[in-house]
């Protein structure tokens, strides 16, 4: 037992110090590359999430407040989003890489097809979990319009939308790796970002910048899920808990 | 408990403030309606009550009234006016409370105030006034979910009350309610009603409890199944005779269970021979074929016998036979068997097809083992002749032992063989239970229970 706990504890000692002597290998602007990289991506991520949310919570309180359109538009959403995004990315560069911006945005529209639907099914799961007679009470109680959102609806699937957003932001720092650095049709096309930096560190085996990159991308998203989302969903549980 | 019963308000009824016409409601595509042609009128100064089972269309009428639902066919008319969409004349105090669990008692009360042009200085007055009015004084700022159930339903109360509403609606309002905190609400509620204390004008109630509609209605409807309709109204009873046990209560109740346990009688018929001829209760006993010297003992388990209190005292302390074989999924004979022992006891009543708990059996329910086992031995020496013989006998033995086959010959002059065998092992089984005796199957004796008597 002793002895196989030092083992591991060589191991990872070892592992340790061969990757600070990996990293020793990096130059100061190499890692300020990495820092200009990581806010790049930090605001790809973070302008779609905004999106995902702004679009999926409206689109799945309608169709989870509707059972008819539940039943109809369930299946037909579940198929969209088994489509893997990175196969309808080509097209979407065609069409986006024309426009100014090119695949600045269409990064972030990659990012969006790879993660928005973790939160258009947790939204509309909230709605479909509202009880009955909270949503009757509401109506008795005119409770109407905008009210409505913040008394019933938004408290109700907040912590739904805390769960799918935890997921998406995972999923659209992953999604960087393929959406800021493309190779499509023998022409490589890229833009600043910790993604492209990861894919390109990863092509030209530049190991330090490699492993610099994935260790940031993985602190970036760590603290974000601490910092924000744990707290967010703590929040979520004790307050807007129903039942 | 509101036991405070006051003189009769005098409300006659007055105008009709809420009317259905010719309403029939069929969800999706079914072919069956869910409700069948309902007329209502509902007037000022009056308690109406709409009771039955479940599925028989009662909590849609209410929701439909409401403007919650749609009628498919006929209408809805407030004041003469076809309603379209909310009733506003209407608040709702629901079964599950519904309140919003991130509110507080206060915002909760306030909601229904929100959309009103209600300024906010009077609005926070009338608030805390319904609370206070209500009993949840100091409760506020509390959240729902640091609330009992009997105070959630309070916060319910408030909340309808507090928009001063023309009518009040109640969709089995106790029913979430353990016993007694229902009983209190009851009772506060009667006595707000009568005293005048709320602003409402009439009162519409959904329930499947019986003794709830009679003691708080001024008109029942009693609706049945397949398809939701009225099949009987009845004429509410006078203030003084809504006490518990009154005759005219206890005739109309009778009244109202032949109604519900006959769902394919007339229920005009059952209610005129029951509310006119008003029969003594008929008992369901078989007659003995040869004297007999001991009561039969039911072939029932002590845990089928205890569960069976517990589950009556879980569903309001009453139930039909039939209902309970459903929901039991019991064959019929089994679940007699177990109420005979039951009533056998003293833990439970049989009336005609009903079951109803006790004071004991109420008693029984709630408590710990311990405290269950000494009701049971009370209730085992109290009723059961033999059992109490045996004991004295044991006692009286310089041994404590008894044997079995001197038991075994006296219940031969009562019983056949076999079944006397049958009644020795129930008695023993129940004995046991009551930490009365205990036996050995080896030996063939009977024994004082060794920790209950050497103690």
């Amino acid at each position: 037992m002793v002895a196989g706990f030092a083992v591991v504890g060589a191991i990872v000692l070892w592992g340790l110090a061969l990757a600070a002597h990996t990293l020793a290998g990096l130059t100061r602007s190499d890692w300020g590359r990495v820092g200009v990289s990581a806010a790049a991506t930090l605001g790809r991520t973070t302008i779609a999430l905004v999106v995902a949310a702004a679009w999926t919570v409206p689109a799945g309180v309608a169709i989870g407040t509707n059972p008819r359109w539940a039943r109809r538009l369930q299946p037909l959403v579940q198929i969209t989003a088994s489509i893997p995004a990175t196969a309808v990315f080509p097209v979407l560069l065609l069409a986006l890489l024309a426009i100014p911006g090119g695949l600045n945005v269409a990064a972030v529209a990659l990012m969006l097809l790879g993660t928005q639907w973790y939160v258009l099914f947790n939204v509309i799961a909230g709605a479909m979990a509202i009880p009955s007679d909270l949503k009757e009470a509401a109506t008795m109680y005119h409770v109407v319009g905008w009210r409505r959102w913040k008394t019933l609806i938004l408290p109700a699937i907040f912590p739904y939308l805390v769960t799918g957003m935890i997921t998406a932001t995972g999923g659209a720092w992953n999604a960087s790796i393929v959406a800021e650095y493309v190779t499509f049709a023998g022409h490589t096309t890229s833009t600043t970002g910790l993604g492209a930096l990861i894919a390109a560190a990863a092509e030209h085996s530049n190991f330090p910048l490699l492993l610099a990159g994935t260790l940031v991308m993985a602190g970036i998203v760590i603290i974000i899920n601490r910092l924000l989302w744990r707290r967010l969903y703590g929040y979520a549980e004790t307050r807007f808990r129903l039942g | 408990m509101a036991t405070t019963t006051r003189a009769p308000a005098p409300k006659p009824p007055g105008t009709v403030l809420l009317a259905a016409e010719g309403v029939r409601k069929f969800f999706s595509n079914d072919t069956a309606p869910v409700l069948e042609r309902i007329d209502l009128e509902l007037r000022e100064n009056e308690f109406v009550a709409l009771l039955g089972p479940s599925g028989s269309g009662k909590s849609t009428l209410l929701r439909i009234l409401a403007g919650l639902l749609q009628p498919s066919e006929g209408r809805v008319l407030a004041h003469g006016a076809p309603l379209h969409g909310p009733n506003r004349q209407v608040a709702i105090v629901f079964q599950q409370f519904a309140l919003f669990p991130w509110l507080t008692v206060f915002q909760n009360v306030e909601l229904g105030l929100l959309a009103t042009d209600v300024p906010e200085a009077e609005r926070r007055e009338r608030a805390l006034r319904a609370i206070d009015l209500i009993g949840l004084d100091g409760f506020e700022e509390a959240f729902p979910k640091e609330l009992s159930g009997g105070m959630k339903q309070r916060v319910g109360f408030a909340r309808a009350l507090v928009v001063q509403p023309e009518i009040l609606f109640m969709d089995e309002p106790f029913s979430a309610l353990d016993v007694l905190t229902a009983e209190t609400l009851r009772g506060e509620l009667r006595d707000m009603w009568s005293d005048s204390a709320m602003p409402t004008k009439s009162v519409l109630m959904v329930t499947h409890n019986i003794d709830e509609a009679v003691s708080m209605a001024d008109r029942i409807l009693v609706f049945g199944a397949n398809p939701g309709r009225v099949r009987v109204e009845l004429k509410g009873l006078r203030a003084a005779d809504r006490k518990d046990k009154s005759p005219a209560r206890t005739r109309l109740v009778d009244a109202i269970y032949q109604v519900i346990t006959n769902p394919d009688e007339d229920a005009e018929q059952l209610v005129e021979q029951y509310i006119t001829r008003a029969p003594s209760r008929q008992r369901r006993r078989v007659e003995p074929s040869r004297p007999r010297r001991y009561q039969a003992l039911p072939d029932v388990s002590i845990d089928d016998l205890t569960g069976f209190v517990q589950y009556l005292s879980g569903i309001g302390n009453s139930g039909t036979l039939t209902d309970l074989a459903r929901d039991l999924q019991m064959r019929g004979e089994v679940l007699i068997r177990i109420a005979e022992a039951t009533d056998l006891l003293g833990f439970a009543d049989i009336q005609e097809r009903s079951v109803f708990l006790t004071p004991l059996g109420q008693r029984f329910a709630p408590l710990e083992l311990d405290a269950q086992k000494t009701l049971f031995r009370h209730a085992v020496l109290d009723h059961l002749s033999l059992m109490r013989e045996i004991v004295h006998r044991l006692e009286a033995s310089p041994s404590h032992e008894l044997r079995a086959e001197e038991v075994l010959a006296e219940l031969e002059t009562s019983f056949a063989r076999a079944e006397a065998r049958r009644q020795f092992e129930t008695l023993v089984d129940w004995g046991r239970y009551a930490e009365l005796v205990s036996y050995d199957d080896v030996e063939g004796e009977l024994r004082l229970d060794e920790e209950h008597y050497n103690a």
